[in-house]
């Protein structure tokens, strides 16, 4: 696979939602969102076996696509992590989410409704929780919203994860 | 978001058809009760016109906070199943009821968050032929009465008795979608103010003003994956045409 190709999507159907915390589903003209509080941070959880055409040198991208529900300024805060599970590597009946990567203070679009990509960077190795070719792993996106100011909601349409 | 229901200015969905008319019943739905001193109705089917023939599951909160689910009968005693503990107040519950009949005798079971399991048997007759109504968040007999105070989300009805498994199973938040889909009669997710039966296609009418709230957080049954393929080179240098190479990524559907 070549640098920057399209790896994986992910759509709010696709969430898995943690015990805790979690981005809730929601329509916004049939269009299915996850709603991430501007109060408290939540959680969206996105399951997936890393390509066998993943080069392994470049790390990826994640781009995440989202809406406000409201607020038309202000800044929004997202993290976002791996969890490699890979072949025997992690005991699923825990969690083990390698450290976040962050793409903060990105200005909200001027109008509600408007579809936003913010993208966060990851080395191959570590930074991703070495997830390796073949290794199933969970993508965790997380709204930042104790450290961001937009008002409302923050509405997750899609997640793309590319190759860098 | 689910739907926001309030008893103090009752406000409920509405559809003058009956979800089913026949046995077996099974109930499910998730509710965030924020006010356990009343008792208060979830989701039913009703015989508009009388004050009994009907089913519901319903919040005793004057009692133990106990979820029931109750048979309302023509003839014989009501049927009144008594989960062994009870709600508590802004937290999602997952409410569960089961209704059977056997001869002259309706049974009915109740489970909380897949447990607290409650029972009960009578003599009763009720005539389902006569079902005409569906209702959630108040009761839709002649003299509607118990109104919800609180959200409700992913309401449906089987016509089928699910196992106490897979009451446990829903209880973890897994859709509906998922559980003897050919016995499911009615799903009314119940997401923003999409207030339609995804199954049986009915479209709710509101009562009152319900407004929308945070939904409780279900796994769905998930769309395809969509993976990008490596690239492939086409087909070029076929003598007497000048093709260009292009690559082209192939879209795979899992």
């Amino acid at each position: 696979m070549a640098s920057g190709d399209t790896l994986l999507i992910f759509t709010p159907l696709h969430n898995e939602p943690p015990a805790s915390n979690a981005a809730t589903i929601d329509l916004r003209n049939q269009h299915p969102v996850l709603d991430f509080d501007a109060a408290t941070n939540e959680s969206a959880v996105f399951g997936g076996v890393m390509p066998r055409n993943y080069a392994g040198t470049t790390g990826v991208t994640v781009y995440l696509h989202y809406a406000m529900s409201s607020a038309v300024a202000d800044t929004v805060d997202w993290d976002v992590s791996f969890e490699r599970v890979g072949d025997q590597q992690l005991d699923i009946d825990g969690d083990d989410f390698a450290a976040v990567n962050s793409v903060d203070n990105t200005t909200v679009p001027g109008t509600a409704g408007l579809v936003d990509i913010v993208n966060v960077t990851f080395t191959d190795g570590a930074d991703m929780d070495s997830v390796a070719v073949g290794e199933g792993f969970r993508l965790k996106v997380t709204r930042d919203a104790s450290s961001d100011d937009a008002t409302g909601d923050a509405e997750l349409w899609r997640v793309e994860v590319k190759e860098t | 978001m689910a739907r926001l229901f309030d008893d103090a200015n009752p406000d409920w969905l509405n559809v003058d058809t009956a979800a089913l008319n026949g046995f077996d019943i099974t109930m499910s739905a998730w509710v965030y009760v924020d006010d356990l001193t009343i008792n208060t109705t979830v989701l039913g089917v009703y015989d508009a016109s009388e004050a009994d023939n009907w089913f519901r599951l319903a919040i005793i909160g004057v009692d133990a906070n106990q979820l029931r689910c109750q048979v309302l009968r023509e003839t014989g005693s009501n049927v009144n199943a008594d989960t062994s503990t009870g709600l508590s107040t802004n937290t999602w519950h997952h409410v569960f009821g089961t209704i059977d009949r056997s001869g002259g005798t309706i049974s009915g079971t109740a489970l909380l968050d897949g447990g607290s399991k409650g029972t009960d048997s009578q003599t009763a007759t009720v005539s389902e032929a006569q079902w005409d109504r569906t209702r959630i968040g108040y009761t839709g007999d002649s003299s509607a009465t118990q109104p919800m105070s609180g959200r409700i989300a992913e309401c449906a009805i089987w016509q089928a008795q699910l196992s106490d498994a897979e009451a446990a199973l829903l209880a973890k938040g897994s859709s509906p979608l998922f559980f003897q889909p050919e016995f499911l009669k009615f799903y009314a997710p119940l997401i923003s103010d999409e207030d339609f039966d995804k199954v049986g296609g009915l479209s709710f009418v509101e009562g009152g003003s319900p407004a929308v709230a945070e939904h409780p957080p279900i796994i769905y049954p998930a769309p395809n994956f969509y993976i990008m393929a490596p690239p492939v080179s086409a087909v070029s240098d076929v003598p007497g045409w000048n093709f260009r190479k292009t690559r082209q990524n192939l879209l795979l559907r899992l």
